[in-house]
């Protein structure tokens, strides 16, 4: 079921040279997360977002380093959500 | 009777005056109804000095055949007819012998005295400019409706929504007060605004001038300004219909955590949000703290952050 893709919450206006990880503190999902996303639900992200107990981006390259293949086989999938 | 003379042509100058100057005709350019005028003018001006240089000369005529003194001619021959274009008009005043003349002199004078007012009244009349024709329209907004029944993909080319998406957002937006004035110069159709609006809100920079919508929808330029401000406000007032947080006890929400579940695996039904970030461009570099605007791509843009729901 392709469902619908309803717009829960957005931010505008930061100026373009801010980052999207600070712009996302001004949303109301970061400042609400408790009550808007209680009983173990999460946001997927993408790799410029901090990592939370709600909010879930792939894993980052560490510096001289690589992902194991099962980091890998978790981002893979999570591109296709 | 010279008096009901100069009446009727003051009126007569009058009156095309204001028919050609103030209330101008669609085929009259102004600023050749003015040059016209002035001729006409002149040429009266230039008619009533031939006519006092004739009486002028009658009445030589009168006073040498009346008199047997003939020795003082000279003199009055010399007696020059006033320059037609720039009569004197204190010239005139120099009284002639017989009262019968003084009268049509008299006549004479107050003629040019009011064409003189009458050129006066038209040099310094301003009238704004009119184009000698209006602009063309050539709306090609009955494209759209050939768009939606044969070719849908250029609807949405131009509008950048399907038709059917088109109908139901003018379905919520028709009933909408702004649309509704009590105005006896009724509004553009809702459908023609809302695709004015869709067309300007889908494109970006030289590609949606005002002028090449206006010439699009042959309407003016101000008429795009209007249909957009009103579209957007009608649509703002949707916003709490369209954007919120679903309650996670919801029915949309288990579709939802239904649906991950389906495209990835049980453990991850929970995550039915997504958050990503991106930047619209702005036009130019904003005039305050322009700088601050200058994003990773080197543009200058505003950021916009989106969460939804699957």
């Amino acid at each position: 079921m392709p469902h619908n893709l309803l717009i829960v919450d957005y931010s505008l206006g930061h100026p373009g040279s801010v980052h999207d990880a600070w712009a996302f503190r001004s949303t109301r999902v970061y400042e609400e997360h408790a009550t808007l996303l209680q009983d173990d639900h999460w946001i997927w992200a993408d790799s410029a977002y901090p990592l939370e107990t709600w909010c879930i981006p792939p894993f980052k390259k560490p510096r001289n380093g690589r992902l194991t293949k099962d980091q890998k086989t978790f981002n893979y999938h999570l591109s296709k959500v | 009777m010279s008096h009901h003379m100069t009446t009727k042509i003051s009126e007569l100058i009058r009156n095309q005056c204001y028919e050609t100057e103030l209330l101008p005709g669609p085929t009259m350019p102004c600023q050749s109804a003015r040059t016209e005028l002035l001729n006409d003018l002149d040429q009266a001006m230039l008619g009533l000095s031939q006519l006092r240089h004739t009486l002028a000369v009658e009445e030589l005529n009168e006073l040498l055949s009346g008199s047997s003194n003939s020795d003082s001619n000279s003199d009055l021959m010399i007696i020059t007819p006033p320059s037609p274009l720039t009569p004197n008009i204190s010239d005139l005043s120099e009284s002639s012998s017989s009262a019968a003349s003084d009268g049509r002199t008299n006549a004479i004078i107050q003629l040019q005295v009011s064409i003189l007012a009458l050129q006066d009244e038209i040099r310094q009349a301003r009238v704004l400019h009119r184009p000698d024709e209006p602009p063309p329209r050539a709306s090609q907004l009955h494209l759209l409706v050939h768009f939606e029944a044969h070719r849908p993909h250029l609807f949405r080319q131009k509008l950048r929504v399907d038709p059917e998406i088109f109908d139901d957002i003018l379905d919520l937006i028709s009933d909408h007060p702004i649309f509704h004035n009590q105005s006896n110069n009724p509004q553009l159709p809702v459908a023609i605004q809302l695709a004015i609006f869709l067309n300007r809100a889908g494109h970006y920079g030289n590609a949606i001038s005002l002028e090449d919508v206006a010439q699009w929808a042959g309407i003016s330029i101000g008429s795009v300004v209007n249909c957009t401000n009103r579209v957007m406000g009608a649509l703002l007032d949707q916003h709490d219909h369209f954007v919120g947080f679903p309650a996670l006890d919801s029915q949309d929400a288990e579709h939802a955590r239904d649906f991950v579940q389906s495209q990835t695996c049980s453990e991850w039904r929970n995550g039915i949000f997504a958050i990503d970030g991106s930047t619209i461009d702005l036009y130019a570099k904003p005039g305050f703290h322009g700088e601050v605007f200058f994003d990773r791509k080197s543009k200058y843009s505003v950021g916009c952050q989106v969460s939804l729901s699957f």
